[in-house]
Parts: structure tokens; C-alpha cells; sequence
């Protein structure tokens, strides 16, 4: 009999959920709620941040691609993208009066790169970076990029190809480039990592534009240095490659050497790298060992077939591309060191491999520190 | 006087959970439901040392569970050694008392599954709506009896093991395991304050000592039961060393780990967040995890009052949950303070001390058995079940 009222009970339970469930206007979704934001640029007008978002929003057949009026602060962005812009005594205001102006309210969970303006970083940006952190819907995995000047410049650019700024923008801040040690990436999650840890001192790649013919380029071969969320300097294309050199694992990226004033390139197939920290009685020691595997790619003159067949090692070039190579490490390191950026975390070594001396050192480590590093080229084959 | 203490007549075992059910349980079930919150809780108050921190509160959970087990190998099921040592009425105070504190125990893991199932599976903001389904399937577990604990328990290396695995391994290509270095950073009294603070995560033994009622020793039980659970406590510390090497100290800001450790998979940008239906895996046994104090709140009251209809009081429970939910879930922070500021010494003794107790009170080794009788406890759900 119990078994009876049983299944009655749930059926009945079943019944009143399916009621309610369908009473929900079958949860139809406006269509306007289903844009989304791809890509914000961050900048800071006195106190007030200044927001720049490109929002895909679904257009409809015949339309052309979203654009919108201007005077609400919008402007169209072709093919389904708009560009949109806030201001707030905060991120979450700024994102507000965005939301405002156009009546959209752009879902954050798709927005895959964050710029930074210079008057942004000239402060700590976690000030701003912070809601995204807060966020339980923002990506965390969201990569972030620097530019000097405004960084709505860079997201209101026009892409050669035609899409979205944020594709394009992407691509260069992509794997790819960062295999090839032309860019040192970051995202939102590394980022804050070592903001809150030990070092403090960070990089983002720095992205500028190019006039090009039928649009704007992007390169970021330059990265901006950050400690303790502001920014302190920036590197160089070459001084980046060097210090991608180390910290990254490269496949098949290119490296250009002068010997014996023929300007030669090799490619680079992989590289092992090993970074020791260690205390030796009152001195920090920090040693890179780079091993990169090469092969002669291509030279500035014409050569015989019997270079051309590649059966002979190129011992010479290696020897001038390791010494090159060992020069711009130091030249970076240097660079670094002396606005005090710990460019290979040397306190976070501290801390975890000697951290019986990290109260000693920690406050004076980049002065102390003793660096050396030793870099060999080996053929492929 | 010899023998002054008179058993439970039994006649015959009444097995509801089997040792290999029970293995299951303790080595994937228990764990889970410290998948959550609990990794971010750790990080904020142990930061770098949260395994040591975790390995403290397992020890004590394992303090429990050796008592527990000791005790089903030499003497059989707790309560019914209470029953039969100190009367009826004392195991029917005790069963009243422990209801209440099998509710107290299912009060964190039912707030941190609502909250949880919102964030993991919606992308805005839902109506608390959504998660009543799960209390109607609590109303439904609870009606059953201890046996669909077992099965429930059978299916989850197909729930668990393998989702969990997986998930770890996605997260293994984007975690720095240095950041673990050094292994024991700060002073151990920061890591007992961990362990100490979120002990209601660490108190399984609370759920086995009822349990225990549906599960007969048998010789060899032993090999599988302690290796199981240890085996609980690898995985957990796996967990929790891959959240931690992925994250670091921004650990703290990230709750539901379970949903959020492998969604740095560099594959989930081009095919999506696949590793969702991982965790939509885990979800269901964390399901089993949740309603467990449920359903063995319920066996107590009914064994308590003698009710023999578990189907009311399941209801008459879920019912007065949903409302508890519907006004209480806008005060998680207060609730998560107040039990972990005031309630972890509750959870020792009810947890830990009450097992040991049991244990040196009534664990000696001469004597008779005591096991559930089927002829005076068995409720008409279990006839179903």
C-alpha cells in the first residue's frame, strides 16, 4: 500500500515541477541578452576608468553586421561586432554604463583578451584587474596584452583581413608566436599568480599597430615589465626573444646571427633549458643552462651544393649564435635588474629551494644576485 | 555477573552494505564531497602547506574509521550494542540526538552542491528553482533504506574514479608543481588551525557509525576496507596538489575546484567545456555524498520514534529544506563562519570521540555479536530496497 502512495507522491512531485518549469515563459531568452563581450580595452581617465568592449551581438539577415547608432556611444564594428565604450569609478561601473547605453547585457565568460592603456599600468591595474577575479563568470584564461598610449586605439584598429579586432589581436598573442619566441604571452591566471606571490614582478606582451595597406597591423614583439601590478619598463624585440630563449619552450622559431659579416639564420627546432638558484655562504647564485637545437635555415649569400646538402656541422655559426645569444640573455637580464624586475623569479627559487634564507635575502636579492648562464647550439643532426 | 549485557536477538545477518560496497564508499564517495569548498578553504588558511593541513584532518577521520572498523570485527553494529547494553530507551536519546546531528552535518554540503550547481552549470545567474530537483531525488534516497547506499557506492568508479582521473590529468599540462616548494613553510600550528577550522569536511566518521548498523564483518574485510581508505586519502591529496599547483595562492578566490581545475585544458578552447560532463559525473555521486546525512537522518528519527513509513518524514525533511535553502542561502558566509568558528568540537566528538568510545566501552574482544535485527528494525522501505 505504501509502495502505491509512493509513486503516486513522486508522480504528483513530478507533475508540479514540470508546471512550474514550463510556466517560466519556456525560459524563451531575448535575443538581445545573447551578446557577448570578445575583448575589453582598460584605461584610465583621472580616477574614472574608461572601458572599450567589443561586443558580438546576433544580427539579423539583411543587417549589416551590427552597426548601431553612435550618439548612444557605439559604433559598428562589422560582421555582428560593436564597439562600445564606459566610464565608472570602477570596472563593474564602467561595464555598467556599457550595459546601459546599449541595453545588451554582454556576457563576460567569452572575453578572451584584456588590453591595457599606458595610463592603466602607470598605476597597480589589479586595481581594475580585480573584478575579473572576482567574477565567477569572467575567464581566468583570458589573455592580456599592454600598449603604450590608449588601448582603445588598439581595439577600435581595422583588421587587414576583416573580422574582429580580438580575432586579429589573438592571433598574434597566440601559441604560435610564443613558440617561435616572438611574443611572451600572459593570461589573467599567471598574471595574478605572481602578483600575489613572492617576486611580485610579471611581463605582458606590449601591442602596438602598423599602418598597414588595406588596415592595421599588430605586432608585440615588445613586452612591458610589471612589479607589484605597475608597470616598470619594457623590453626590447631582441632582449624579449632572449628571455623566451629561456623561459619557454620554442619549436621551430628562427634566430638571425652575423659571422664573419655573412648574415646567417638558424632554425631553431627545441631548446632545453635549466635555470639553478642556490645560496653559496652569503651569495645568491642564479645559473641558466640553455641548450638549443638548430640547423642552418638560410644564409645572405648563395652557396654551393655541397652546403646546400647541410652534411658538414656549421660549428662557426653555432659558436657565434651561442655567443650572440649568451650576450642579449645578459643584456636582458641586465635590463632588467636594474629597475629591479626579477625576470627568471629568483625570489620565488628562494623561497621554495632555500627558503631557510629567504628572510635574509628576500628584500635584496635582485642587487645580490650572481648571474651566469651558458648557452650551446647543437646541430639537429 | 556473566554476560550481564543481553544482545540483540538475532538470528540472522542483515547485510545491507558488503565490504567491497563499503571500500567504494570510503575510497570515492568521502572524498568527493571535500571537492569543493574545501580546496580554497585550505588555501586561505594554509596557503602553501594545505596538504599537510589535509593530511592532519584525515588523520583524525582515520582515527574513527579504524575504531569503527575494529569494532564491527569484534562486537557488529554500534547502535545495536547501545540497544543492548543500555536499554531502548537511551539508544532511542541517542538516535534523537545524533538526528540532529547527522541535519547539522548536512547542512555544508547541501549549501555548497546548491551554490556549486548553480556556477557549474549555469552561465548567469539562476533561480534557486533549478536545484529543487535535487531534493525531490534526496526525498526519494531518503525513503530507501541502507541498501541503495551500497549500490549507490558500486557505481561510482564509473562516476568518480575515472571523471576525477581524467580532470586531473587535463589540469596536470597548466600546473606548476614547484609551487608546492616548500613542503612544510610554515609552522604546523598554522596547518592543526587548518585542519581544526574545517573539520566538518573531515568528519566522515559521523556518516559510518550508522552506517555501520547495515555492514557485517566478514574475516579479510580488513585488506579492503583500510586500503580503500587510504587510497581515499591519495586521491584527495592528488586533488588538491593539482588545484594548488594550478592556481597557487589565487586558490583562495576559486571555489568549486572540482569545476574549475580542468578548464585550463588548452583542447576546451576549440571543442568546448567537455570537461563539464566530467564534473556533471562527479556531480551525481557528490549527490549520493550530500543526501547520505539525509537519509541516515532519517533512519534515525524512524528508528527513534519506531515509525515504520520512512515515505512521510523523507518528505516532511525535503519539504523543510527547501524552505531552510530558499531563506537561508543568501547567509552562506555567515553559516560557513559559524561553523567553522564554533562547531568543529562538535564534530570531534560526534565524529571521532563518539566512535573511539564506542570502541573502548563496548569493543571488547569477548562477547557476543550485534547486528541490526531484522525482525524488530527492519522498516517496511527496506522491504523495497
Amino acid at each position: 500500500m505504501s509502495g502505491k502512495w509512493t509513486v503516486r507522491f513522486f508522480l504528483a512531485m513530478i507533475a508540479v515541477l514540470i508546471f512550474a518549469f514550463f510556466s517560466n515563459d519556456f525560459n524563451l531568452v531575448n535575443v538581445q541578452k545573447t551578446a557577448l563581450i570578445t575583448a575589453l580595452a582598460i584605461d584610465k581617465d583621472g580616477d574614472k576608468f574608461s572601458l572599450t568592449a567589443i561586443v558580438a551581438n546576433p544580427a539579423a539577415q539583411g543587417d549589416n553586421g551590427g552597426n548601431t547608432s553612435e550618439k548612444n556611444g557605439t559604433s559598428g564594428g562589422g560582421n555582428g561586432y560593436s564597439t562600445v565604450e564606459g566610464k565608472g569609478g570602477t570596472v563593474a561601473e564602467a561595464l555598467e554604463d556599457v550595459n546601459a547605453k546599449t541595453g545588451w547585457y554582454p556576457k563576460l565568460v567569452f572575453c578572451r583578451l584584456l588590453v591595457l592603456g599606458e595610463s592603466f599600468c602607470a598605476g597597480n591595474v589589479f586595481d581594475g584587474l580585480d573584478y575579473f577575479l572576482r567574477n565567477e563568470y569572467a575567464a581566468k584564461d583570458t589573455l592580456l596584452a599592454a600598449a603604450d598610449g590608449q588601448a582603445k586605439e588598439i581595439l577600435t584598429a581595422k583588421p587587414p583581413v576583416g573580422g574582429a579586432v580580438s580575432e586579429a589581436l589573438e592571433k598574434v598573442l597566440a601559441d604560435q608566436p610564443k613558440q617561435v619566441g616572438a611574443v611572451l604571452t600572459a593570461n589573467l591566471r599567471e598574471f595574478a599568480i605572481s602578483y600575489f606571490s613572492a617576486g611580485k614582478s610579471d611581463y605582458i606582451p606590449l601591442v602596438s599597430t602598423q599602418k598597414g595597406e588595406n588596415g592595421d597591423l599588430f605586432q608585440a614583439s615588445e613586452t612591458a615589465l610589471f612589479k607589484d601590478g605597475k608597470r616598470i619598463g619594457k623590453l626590447t624585440k631582441e632582449e624579449t626573444f632572449a628571455l623566451a630563449c629561456v623561459k619557454n619552450p620554442l619549436r621551430l622559431a628562427s634566430y638571425t646571427v652575423e659571422e664573419k659579416g655573412v648574415e646567417k639564420t638558424l632554425l631553431i627546432k627545441n631548446n632545453r633549458r635549466k635555470i639553478q638558484f642556490s645560496v653559496d655562504g652569503d651569495t645568491p647564485k642564479l645559473k641558466v643552462e640553455l641548450t638549443v637545437y638548430a640547423d642552418l635555415a638560410d644564409k645572405a649569400e648563395s652557396s654551393p651544393p655541397s652546403d646546400l646538402a647541410m652534411r658538414e656541422q656549421n660549428t662557426a655559426v653555432f659558436t657565434a649564435a651561442a655567443t650572440s645569444l649568451k650576450e642579449q640573455i645578459e643584456g636582458a637580464f641586465a635590463t632588467c635588474t636594474s629597475i629591479g624586475f626579477d625576470a627568471f623569479d629568483a625570489i620565488g627559487k628562494l623561497q621554495k629551494y632555500e627558503n631557510n634564507h629567504f628572510d635574509e635575502f628576500k628584500d635584496s636579492l635582485i642587487e645580490r644576485l650572481e648571474f651566469s648562464v651558458s648557452v650551446r647550439f647543437r646541430s639537429i643532426r | 555477573m556473566k554476560n550481564s549485557h543481553t544482545m540483540s536477538a538475532t538470528n540472522t545477518k542483515n547485510t545491507q552494505i558488503n565490504a567491497r560496497q563499503l571500500s567504494f564508499f570510503c575510497a570515492l564517495v568521502l572524498p568527493v564531497g571535500k571537492l569543493l569548498e574545501l580546496p580554497s578553504l585550505l588555501t586561505s588558511y594554509a596557503g602553501g602547506d594545505l596538504l599537510i593541513a589535509a593530511l592532519l584532518g584525515s588523520a583524525v577521520e582515520f582515527l574513527a574509521f579504524l575504531a569503527l572498523v575494529l569494532f564491527a570485527k569484534r562486537r557488529g553494529a554500534p547502535i545495536e550494542a547501545l540497544e543492548a547494553r543500555c536499554g531502548k530507551p537511551t539508544a532511542r536519546i541517542f538516535l534523537g540526538v545524533y538526528t540532529l546531528f547527522l541535519l547539522a552535518f548536512s547542512v555544508l554540503p547541501l549549501f555548497d552542491l546548491e551554490r556549486f550547481s548553480h556556477a557549474a552549470f549555469s552561465d548567469t545567474s539562476p533561480t534557486f528553482f533549478t536545484f529543487t530537483p535535487f531534493l525531490v531525488l534526496a526525498g526519494f534516497i531518503c525513503a530507501k533504506g541502507l541498501k541503495g547506499v551500497g549500490r549507490s557506492a558500486d557505481l561510482t568508479p564509473i562516476l568518480c574514479l575515472f571523471p576525477l582521473l581524467l580532470l586531473i590529468a587535463m589540469s596536470v599540462g597548466q600546473a606548476d608543481f614547484s609551487r608546492l616548494l616548500p613542503v612544510v613553510e610554515k609552522p604546523i600550528s598554522v596547518s592543526a588551525k587548518a585542519a581544526w577550522k574545517t573539520l566538518p569536511y573531515f568528519s566522515s566518521g559521523g556518516l559510518l557509525l550508522p552506517l555501520m548498523s547495515g555492514y557485517s564483518y566478514e574475516k579479510g574485510d580488513e585488506k579492503k576496507l583500510f586500503p580503500a581508505f587510504f587510497a581515499g586519502i591519495l586521491l584527495l591529496l592528488l586533488f588538491l596538489a593539482t588545484f594548488f599547483a594550478t592556481f597557487g595562492l589565487l586558490g583562495e578566490t576559486e571555489h568549486f575546484a572540482l569545476m574549475k581545475i580542468g578548464q585550463y585544458f588548452p583542447a576546451l578552447r576549440f571543442i568546448g567545456r567537455v570537461d563539464l560532463l566530467l564534473v556533471y559525473l562527479v556531480t551525481v555521486a557528490l549527490f549520493y555524498y550530500t543526501a547520505l546525512p539525509l537519509q541516515l537522518s532519517v533512519e534515525c528519527f524512524c528508528r527513534c520514534f519506531s515509525i515504520k513509513n520512512k515515505v512521510i518524514p523523507s518528505a516532511a525533511l525535503c519539504v523543510g529544506l527547501y524552505f531552510a535553502l530558499l531563506f537561508l542561502n543568501k547567509y552562506n558566509n555567515a553559516i560557513h563562519a559559524f561553523f567553522f568558528s564554533w562547531l568543529p568540537p562538535v564534530f570531534l566528538i560526534f565524529s571521532t570521540l563518539l566512535p573511539i568510545a564506542f570502541l573502548l566501552l563496548f569493543g571488547k574482544k569477548d562477547g557476543g555479536r550485534y547486528e541490526m535485527n531484522e525482525k524488530t528494525n527492519n522498516h517496511k522501505g527496506d522491504e523495497k530496497a
